[in-house]
């Protein structure tokens, strides 16, 4: 295609380039004519107006738009015009001004020279400066710019005034920055961008020790530049000439004797009014001192964070003592494995702890030479404490005490005695454990069982292993599960009746086992009322053998016989009246009586006194009715020892009814029975130990746990009064009462009671102190002991007392007495019961007094930590006077905020601890831009920037109970994430630090800053207002302005 | 229309209802309110109603407030007329004293 129009598109080109001109001859016709008010220009900057006033207005315009002033003087200086600009510099309207003499204001030095200039002026050309004086007496620098008027005939002189203010002003400027520039402590030089010296102060002299004269002119790396820095030279002035500013914070400069120094270069560019870069102004300063300052700071910094690592170690090490749903086992090993956490070399440490039966280590551990240790000082009687190891696995530097710190020794002896109280505190309440085994000592299933619903309460060993059943799994049982005699709940309640009125019973059972096998059983029952409620046990004895036995006696009299002979038991037959025809060699053996003596109602004789008359009545109503005759009686060995029996009869009856002969057996009870009464006691023992426990275990303080274990032992034992006497450490060794209960007044027997050995410290209670041996006195009557108190003891009815004592593993702090009513209470098994639990009551209260202790401990580690933060923040606001205390207050309104977000404790602490140091990361940003007076510019913001990203820096290796680190580091941003430094949005920035931001704007907003002052807390509300959901996050926010404008909150001082 | 109204930019006036689109759509670009625009105004509205009464839309748009506006019309003086509709665009400049003169430059009359 060749660029060849159509003649349709030449034609219509044409027509409209003819409109066009047409137009414009019509413009220019307009004009001319008069008729246009206005032209319309346009410029590059945008169209412009220019109102038209007659023909000559166009020359007017420009005049008018000109930007200096133009006058039109009459030979006599008379003003007959002057444009715009000119009223202007001389403040005064137009019509005043046109008829004065320019003369009038010119100020007076000059005005002679203006005379000269102005006869002058209307023959040639002459300029001059002058000044003008304005109207309001303001003198005005001016240039007079001045030549004849044409066709004037020499009459009039036009003149152009330019003001020269600015000009002059901007030379004074420029003595004045040349003025700050040499006075400034700074080495400021100015190159071009090829790196030659332009200028060189004085500062510049005395830092590189050149002379202005010896480098100005010069290439500047070749003097000042160290060869191996040359290329940051040229990057700088690279940077430099795209209009950059370079800030190298640390670099190396040489001085003219080859010296080197420390310094921070700052260069920025240099423009001529076009905006072109033609050079660089670099400035530099020694921060040799600044580094040092730094150097030592960076080292407290340091320090710092290691005491702090070492306290949160501790911190976290208690919390884990304290996790009591962990076993001991895995608390111990969980420390372990954080113990490394507070030391200088986390990655290289590892630790051990060994006690008596168990080691446990760290996942790496190794043992090598680099090695700190303690003991654990367990305290217990015949056991080993253990010891604490910590190991470095590589070298280190060495320290105070090898690689190790001071204040790591310190930790490690800390931690050896947080270990120890704890394992003594564990260990003591292992001891509660013991009694179960008493019970399962039995050889006889033994099961204690609720009279009401008939479910199973408690088995020993035997019950479970004679079933077949686990505990728990018979503990899911009801009686009627497993006796196949009873089938159903009504069986046993008719039972429960006939046990409670006779007070126990024997019977034969079978027993289903868990495997379906049944067994026949000899059951004895015993029903047992007490205080909290009754309760059945049941003594339960496999009788299969036995069965076989009876089983055949009755096949017949010969086989009988000669079996009864074979028979443990003791075997007889009577007359229906009574009247005994045998007993079998066991009975002859066991009474030591003769048949002869046994026969007729001889049998009676070996019954103890007080069972004769209930044997007897027994008997007799049991052959009136024809019942079976069962009775537990006490018979006389041969020796003269009585001994429990079990003694059964069944009557054998013709076809009619009629009884024949009453067959009968012995058995030999009496261990069943002592283990059953055994049993009775281990159970109000174990009531009252259980009971006891209890509060050992919620007891928070030393006398409640007292109160409330004596009150244990009088309602769940049934005894009299127990006190709790405590030994003090006087010259009188004087004896305290501490706690008792079955008494109400004064404590009588503390009257010069004493525990040394005078006739005041008799008492089984004074003998226990001295002795730390148990003390009964079996008859108070008539023990001279007690003379002192006989009459008020007598008139209590005590009879007998016990006092047991207490022991912490280091002296003997006390003892419990009780007191009974009975005569002979306290026999050895009840004694040793008893001594058990004063054992554990001193246990108890050992205990009791180490997790006080420790309790403290934590108290101290978490003021220590605090004090610790409280630190690290007044070393931030030490450099930066002028937000003294905004941290404080930022954290102070930052847990108010959290406190009405409801919040828990634990999220508030966390608040407060970030938040009193959340500025941490300013410690690296210079003071001098800390507290500058005036706005920051671009490098310097950046710098102040970085904060968050150092707070988190130093913070992070820092093991805190909360996110301390990432709450510092994320309060400066917003939800939009339009924040630093990560540009976190809504959820991803963690809930605390959005409380904290907010408290920062408005602490900051509401106060004075170096460069400004406080705006108010109503503008500070505003913002946070305005940019509510945006920046801020709208509950916190909500909750902050209830605060402040419901609650009447306000900003701490 | 009187002398008073201010002959201020944008500003409608016309035969037409405003919303309604006009057979006529006519745009007078003046220098603010002087007697020569007043006057151009005045005559333009008589014209208008003359010879175009209902058919027409005036718009008048003051260049010395929005001096940006002349570009759309490449207006180089003023007072200036724009017929912007029917097309093709035509201008008059002057204050439209020349009745003859006008009708010819809007075609309401065929020119010599």
């Amino acid at each position: 295609m060749t660029e060849r129009k159509s003649k349709e598109v030449l034609v219509e080109e044409n027509r409209q380039l003819r409109t066009r001109v047409e137009e414009l001859e019509a413009v220019l016709h307009a004009i001319r004519s008069g008729k246009v008010d206005a032209l319309v220009l346009s410029k590059p900057a945008g169209e412009q107006v220019l109102p038209l006033q007659g023909a000559l207005e166009p020359y007017r315009i420009m005049v008018e738009a000109m930007g200096e002033g133009a006058v039109s003087l009459s030979a006599e200086s008379t003003i007959l015009y002057c444009n715009a600009r000119f009223v202007e510099l001389v403040r005064m309207p137009r019509e005043r001004i046109i008829g004065l003499p320019l003369h009038d204001m010119i100020a007076e030095p000059d005005r002679k020279t203006f005379d000269e200039m102005i006869s002058r002026g209307l023959q040639e050309l002459m300029r001059g400066e002058l000044t003008l004086l304005a109207s309001d007496g303001m003198r005005i620098p001016v240039h007079l710019s001045m030549c004849p008027l044409p066709e004037s005939d020499g009459k009039a002189v036009s003149v152009v005034v330019t003001d020269l203010t600015e000009v002059f002003a901007a030379a004074q400027t420029r003595t004045l920055l040349a003025l700050i520039i040499e006075s400034s402590d700074d080495a400021i030089v100015s190159t071009t961008l090829d790196g030659v010296v332009k200028s060189w102060n004085r500062a510049a002299e005395q830092l590189y020790g050149y002379t202005a004269d010896e480098v100005i002119g010069h290439p500047i790396e070749s003097l000042i530049v160290p060869p191996e820095r040359s290329d940051e030279v040229i990057q700088e002035l690279e940077a430099i000439g795209q209009g950059e500013f370079t800030l190298l914070e640390e670099t190396v400069r040489q001085r003219k004797d080859g010296t080197q120094l420390a310094v921070s270069v700052k260069a920025s560019p240099i423009l001529d009014e076009a905006g072109k870069v033609i050079g660089a102004s670099i400035n530099a300063r020694d921060i040799t001192q600044q580094k040092r300052m730094q150097k030592e700071r960076d080292r407290a910094t340091h320090l710092l964070g290691e005491r702090l690592k070492e306290i949160s170690c501790l911190h976290a090490i208690s919390t884990i003592v304290g996790e009591s749903e962990l076993s001991i086992e895995q608390r111990l090993q969980r420390i372990v494995e954080r113990i490394s956490s507070g030391f200088r070399y986390p990655d290289v440490t590892c630790a051990r702890i060994t006690l008596a039966d168990s080691q446990y280590s760290s996942a790496d551990f190794q043992e090598t030479a680099w090695r700190l240790a303690c003991d654990i000082e367990v305290e217990e009687e015949g056991e080993e404490g253990g010891s604490l190891e910590v190991f470095y696995t590589e070298e280190r530097p060495a320290s105070d005490e090898g690689p190790f710190l001071r204040e790591e020794r310190d930790l490690v002896n800390t931690l050896g005695r947080i270990l120890g109280d704890f394992l003594r505190l564990e260990h003591s309440l292992s001891q509660l454990t013991r009694f179960r085994d008493l019970v399962d000592a039995s050889n006889d299933g033994v099961f204690v069982i609720d009279p009401g619903s008939a479910c199973i309460l408690d088995v020993n060993r035997q019950a479970c292993d004679a079933l077949g059943y686990s505990r728990d799994e018979l503990l899911r049982l009801r009686v009627i599960d497993i006796e196949v005699t009873l089938p159903n709940a009504s069986a046993w309640d008719e039972h429960i009746r006939e046990v409670k009125k006779g007070g126990s019973m024997l019977l034969e059972g079978e027993e289903k086992r868990k495997d379906g096998r049944t067994f026949p059983a000899e059951v004895s029952i015993r029903y047992v009322a007490r205080n909290e409620g009754d309760y059945i046990v049941a003594i339960v004895r496999d009788i299969t053998e036995r069965k076989r036995a009876e089983e055949a006696l009755q096949e017949s009299e010969e086989e009988f016989r000669t079996l009864a002979e074979s028979m443990p038991q003791i075997v007889w037959i009577t007359r229906p009246d009574g009247w005994n025809i045998y007993f079998n060699q066991q009975w002859v053996d066991y009474t030591g009586l003769t048949l002869e003596e046994s026969r007729g109602h001889g049998w009676n004789k070996p019954f103890h006194p007080d069972d004769q008359k209930y044997a007897w009545d027994a008997w007799g109503n049991a052959t009136k009715n024809l019942a079976p005759y069962s009775i537990e009686s006490r018979l006389r060995r041969a020796d003269g020892v009585y001994r429990w029996w079990l003694v059964r009869g069944v009557p054998l009856t013709d076809d009619k009814g009629n009884i024949l002969k009453w067959f009968g057996t012995c058995t030999d009870i009496h261990d069943l029975k002592t283990a059953e009464q055994e049993i009775i006691k281990t159970n109000r023992a174990l009531k009252t130990l259980s009971a006891g426990n209890l509060a050992l275990v919620q007891a928070t303080n030393e006398d409640e746990l007292l109160q409330t274990v004596t009150r244990v032992i009088v309602e769940q034992g049934d005894y009299a009064q127990a006190v709790v006497d405590y030994a003090e450490d006087d010259p009188e060794k004087s004896i305290t009462p501490r706690a008792w209960s079955g008494y109400e007044g004064d404590p009588y027997w503390a009257e010069q009671l004493s525990w040394a050995d005078t006739e005041q410290g008799q008492l089984p209670v004074s003998r226990a102190i001295r002795s730390g041996k148990t003390q009964v006195s079996h008859d108070i009557a008539s023990d001279p002991a007690f003379e002192p108190w006989r009459e008020r003891v007598a008139a209590l009815g005590y009879v007998s007392n016990i006092a047991l004592p207490m022991s912490d593993g280091k002296r003997i702090f006390g003892a419990l007495s009780i007191y009974s009513t009975v005569v002979l209470d306290f026999d050895d098994e009840e004694i040793r019961l008893l001594e058990e639990l004063g054992n554990n009551l001193a246990y108890g209260i050992a205990a009791l007094r180490v997790r006080t202790a420790h309790e403290q401990d934590a108290d101290i580690l978490r003021q220590s930590l605090e004090q610790s933060i409280q630190t690290i923040a007044a070393i931030v606001e030490a450099r930066d006077p002028y937000t003294a205390g905004h941290q404080r207050r930022v954290a102070e309104l930052a847990t108010a905020i959290a406190r009405e977000m409801a919040l828990t404790e634990d999220q508030v602490n966390a608040i407060y601890f970030a938040a009193i140091i959340h500025d941490l990361g300013k410690i690296h940003i210079p003071a001098e831009i800390l507290s500058k007076p005036s706005k920051l510019n671009d490098i310097e913001f950046m710098l102040v920037k970085t904060h968050p990203q150092a707070g988190y820096d130093i913070l992070k290796n820092v093991i805190f109970p909360w996110p301390i680190a990432d709450i510092v580091l994320q309060h400066h941003e917003r939800l939009d994430g339009s924040g630093y430094p990560q540009g976190l949005k809504g959820g991803d920035i963690l809930l605390e630090a959005r409380i904290i931001t907010i408290a920062d704007v408005i602490e900051a907003m509401s106060s004075h800053r170096p460069y400004r002052p406080g705006l108010g807390i109503e503008s500070a509300l505003k913002e946070i207002e305005c940019h509510r959901g945006e920046w801020y996050d709208p509950k916190a926010v909500d909750a902050c302005l209830k605060l402040f404008r419901e609650d009447g909150y306000t900003l701490p001082a | 229309m009187t002398p008073t109204d201010k002959p201020a930019a944008p500003g409608r006036r016309g035969g037409v209802k405003d919303g309604q689109s006009a057979e006529w759509e006519l745009r007078l670009y003046v220098a603010g309110q002087t007697p020569r625009s007043i006057t151009a105004l005045d005559n333009l509205k008589r014209i208008c109603e003359e010879h175009l009464a209902g058919r027409y839309r005036v718009e008048v748009i003051d260049l010395l407030e929005h001096p940006q506006l002349s570009r759309d019309d490449e207006i180089f003086a003023l007072p200036t007329l724009v017929r912007k509709l029917p097309e093709p665009m035509r201008k008059i400049i002057g204050d439209l004293s020349d009745t003859e003169k006008v009708l010819v430059g809007l075609q309401l009359r065929p020119g010599s």
